[in-house]
């Protein structure tokens, strides 16, 4: 835990980059070649950087990633949360953000999109810091939420192609997991529905909802905010589960699990069956409505009433808005119960998602039934592949299809957490599948947080998985307790792969650690 | 394998490094174990294209710890005494392709018979103004072997791209009875002051680009970025500046170590003048005369502040009566 605190203290790096002087050249130098001012980041002449940032990797990624940086801040927020909320407060400042609202990604393609979690990590960060000072920095959170309010507007007009609150998103950080390169346009032509891009915006939908409301506390100006983002929710998760008439559908029943849907440009549509992380995203659009916090807001609780009443349709698939749960909390939720527990009977299935060190970002039945997709006589294909990519695809040496990478793991677990929250100890899942164990969201929670941090703990032999097949890391004693925070992990061994320091979000472990005294 | 000659335009690096919150000031350590061809000034690895899985760093090097204020912070880089396998490293990743694994430093076998020197750096601070520094050097290898160890300081370039930005200064401050001095005057920070223990020679250069190396052009000034480089490698000694003044500069240890012993040496340098006070890597410069710097420097090395590993009387490394680095009586271990 002392190192991962340490290496997420030691990746704060000076960055400095002046795109406009990047793209006009120094005046002691020769221009730069003409074709730099249309090329990379030509968009972003307003962007100036000279700050102490945190790195995913000061080797490898020595540059900030927006989205990397928003998970750093979760376990920085445990041992200095005025540095985590800097850091999130800076990525929206006016020489950061785009004037139009996106975030910048990274330094080699600004204009990337990656998953929206900053307001995630806001409301993380204010919370963990509220739990340990006694009182929550309200004026950050005012600051950072009418910031959030002009990126959630540009994700809404620039990733919602057919205005049906459907969001595509491409690449969305999860590099080579799907068929397709997702940064790129298909070679089918048309459009992929992405089962995580909507649900991402889910998931940004509430937390959204759930600052507004903790600012309504005190200043009713936000209630007809939070309101809004109440209703759009509805909206999202209502298109994400049915899209009524035109009989497309991200939920398969067969399967019981979210796929992407491929539009093609003469209008059919079909869903690509990966059995992949994208399909267990859905799980992070999850929140809770406390019952007296909805009493204070009248305002609110009076329009969320109305809702419910006059437009039925839109709830009915949506979550269990009028069957108030443990404590007449009311779940907000893209996924309804009953479809969680077929998704996690797959999810916490070992032969499937559920790996000895945490759950891998593609199921290991892809190993010996590969998807393949054959367009126009070209096969494109997903394998398991727990370790590297095989090929050089999309994404340098990131690989989705298999291993175990932490940030994704970490929302699952808390997700978990939310669901049990509202469910309560009553509905307990199989785990492992097959097992015949049975067990609550939260125990479930709990030993997927267990499994995680077994990666990098001493087995009863005094071999650490993190270390994988080097003996002199496994061994020797000058070695052996030299914990190092890959980028991501193999899907069967547990064993460190990626990049070697990226403590920022594999740094979540401290978090896990902290929270389960370990 | 330009970096060492190319002045950087943007971003400064360096083996466990501090700078300053607009990195104006930089400092770092440089190693040689006088078997590379070049300073050991940066850790090294594969570019996207190199690397059989695309880049990947092919070094062990761990971040120990730090408190979050930075008020200490502990790194440990394990240096091979061989020379490193840069060109092997470079040439078995590109014979096995994708579908093989990764070829690491430690399949080359440089750690064979623990023939490394285990370096730690420790950065410690006495107050918001002053940075104390350690590095320690542990041979783990069954012989004697030598290491010389370079406290690295030195400016970001701001100066040379075309701009009004004044170029800065480093020259020899003067020291009252043992031990060196840095003198640093930087326009933004004024007048401040790294002090080295003992007496080690200051190898001055320039921090700016080699064109005479990389393009066969003129170089402005005969020392520039990879003279310290130049001087203690290839022995060149007009490579660095004899006025002991300019932009980049080393504290030259040459140490020889025995087996499974820990020589250290110690460098109190004020880095960084904070915007915010006491919160960031490090604090300002010294504003202490030098007279007083110096004494501060002792007690630092005398001080039992190393409370996260200290096995190591460090009042050993001021009693040396030359060169101020010596042996300790047991090794650090953790």
């Amino acid at each position: 835990m002392r190192q991962a605190f340490a290496g997420l203290l030691w990746s704060k790096q000076f960055y400095h980059y002046v795109v406009k002087d990047w793209l006009e050249g120094d005046s002691a130098f020769p221009a730069p070649p003409a074709e730099r001012k249309h090329g990379r980041n030509h968009e972003w002449t307003h962007l100036y950087n000279t700050d102490v940032i945190s790195m995913p990797d000061k080797w490898e990624y020595p540059w900030y990633a927006a989205w990397d940086l928003a998970f750093h801040c979760v376990p920085l927020a445990l041992v200095d949360s005025d540095f985590a909320k800097e850091q999130l407060i800076l990525m929206l400042r006016e020489w950061y953000m785009h004037p139009n609202g996106q975030l910048p990604a990274y330094e080699w393609a600004f204009g990337d999109v990656n998953p929206p979690v900053h307001a995630w990590a806001a409301w993380r960060v204010y919370k963990i810091e509220k739990k340990r000072r006694g009182k929550g920095d309200r004026d950050f959170l005012q600051k950072i939420f009418h910031k959030l309010l002009l990126n959630f507007t540009w994700w809404v007009n620039r990733k919602d192609a057919e205005g049906q609150n459907v969001f595509q998103g491409g690449f969305l950080g999860l590099d080579n997991i799907g068929v397709f390169d997702r940064s790129a346009p298909l070679p089918t032509g048309g459009h992929i529905e992405q089962s995580d891009g909507t649900s991402w915006m889910g998931m940004y939908c509430l937390n959204l909802l759930g600052i507004a409301l903790e600012l309504a506390r005190e200043d009713p100006a936000y209630e007809d905010v939070a309101s809004k983002f109440w209703e759009h929710f509805i909206y999202i998760a209502h298109a994400m589960n049915t899209r009524g008439g035109e009989d497309i559908d991200l939920w398969d029943e067969e399967h019981g699990f979210y796929y992407d849907v491929l539009h093609l440009p003469d209008g059919q549509h079909f869903p690509l069956k990966v059995r992949s992380m994208v399909g267990l995203i859905p799980l992070f659009a999850v929140q809770t409505l406390e019952p007296k916090l909805l009493n204070r807001l009248p305002g609110f609780k009076r329009r969320l009433e109305w809702f419910i009443d006059h437009r039925p349709e839109l709830i009915q698939n949506v979550a269990c808005m009028r069957t108030p749960g443990q404590e007449e909390r009311r779940l907000l939720s893209v996924v309804t119960p009953d479809r969680l527990r077929r998704v996690l009977k797959l999810m916490l299935d070992e032969r499937e998602f559920l790996s000895p060190y945490g759950i891998r970002a593609l199921s290991q039945s892809h190993r010996d039934h590969p998807y393949t997709l054959t367009v126009s006589g070209v096969q494109h294909r997903v394998d398991y592949e727990p370790a590297e990519s095989s090929t050089g695809l999309f994404g340098g040496n990131s690989n989705w299809r298999g291993p175990i990478w932490f940030p994704v793991n970490y929302l699952i677990i808390e997700s978990l957490q939310k669901f049990h929250f509202y469910l309560g100890d009553d509905y307990k899942v199989e785990c492992p599948t097959g097992s015949g164990r049975m067990a609550t969201l939260w125990e479930v929670a709990g030993e997927i947080s267990r499994r995680l941090t077994r990666i990098f703990l001493r087995t009863a032999d005094g071999r650490r998985p993190v270390h994988g097949g080097s003996g002199k890391f496994q061994t020797d004693p000058h070695w052996r307790d030299l914990v190092l925070f890959y980028e991501y992990f193999h899907g069967d061994t547990g064993a460190g792969v990626g990049a070697g320091h990226q403590t920022g979000w594999t740094g979540l472990v401290a978090k896990l650690l902290q929270q389960s005294g370990g | 394998m330009t970096m060492r000659s190319r002045a950087y335009r943007w971003n400064e690096d360096g083996i466990a490094g501090i700078c300053d919150r607009h990195q104006m000031i930089c400092f770092a350590i440089a190693l040689w174990n006088g078997r590379d061809p070049i300073l050991k000034e940066r850790v090294f690895g594969l570019t996207g294209n190199e690397g059989n899985h695309g880049e990947d760093v092919k070094e062990y090097y761990f971040y120990l710890d730090s408190t979050p204020t930075h008020s200490y912070m502990t790194y440990l880089y394990k240096y091979p005494q061989a020379a490193f396998p840069y060109g092997w490293l470079v040439e078995e990743n590109r014979r096995r392709g994708r579908g093989g694994a990764e070829f690491e430093l430690l399949d080359t076998g440089v750690f064979d018979e623990d023939r490394y020197f285990d370096v730690v750096v420790e950065y410690a601070k006495a107050g918001v103004e002053d940075i104390l520094i350690r590095i320690s050097a542990t041979n783990r290898g069954p012989e004697s072997a030598q290491l010389v160890l370079l406290p690295t300081l030195w400016y970001r370039n701001t100066w040379s791209w075309g701009s009004d930005e004044p170029r800065p200064s480093l020259r020899r401050g003067k020291v009252q009875g043992r031990g060196a001095a840095i003198e640093v005057d930087h326009p933004s920070y004024g007048r401040r002051w790294l002090y080295c223990e003992g007496s080690p020679e200051l190898l001055f250069t320039e921090n700016e680009t080699n064109y005479r190396r990389l393009y066969g052009a003129e170089n402005g000034s005969p020392y520039v970025k990879d003279g310290i480089n130049d001087y203690i490698v290839h022995g060149v000694k007009e490579a660095v500046n004899p006025e002991r003044v300019g932009t980049k500069v080393a504290a030259h240890y040459p140490l020889t170590i025995a087996p499974g012993k820990t020589m250290a040496c110690g460098c109190a340098s004020p880095i960084q003048k904070s915007q915010r006070p006491v919160r960031r890597p490090s604090g300002p410069l010294s504003t202490r005369s030098s007279a007083s710097g110096n004494a501060r420097l002792r007690s630092f090395t005398r001080r039992s502040f190393l409370w996260t590993f200290h096995r190591t009387p460090a009042a050993s490394c001021a009693r040396r009566s030359r060169g101020s680095c010596g042996p300790s009586s047991s090794t650090t271990t953790w």
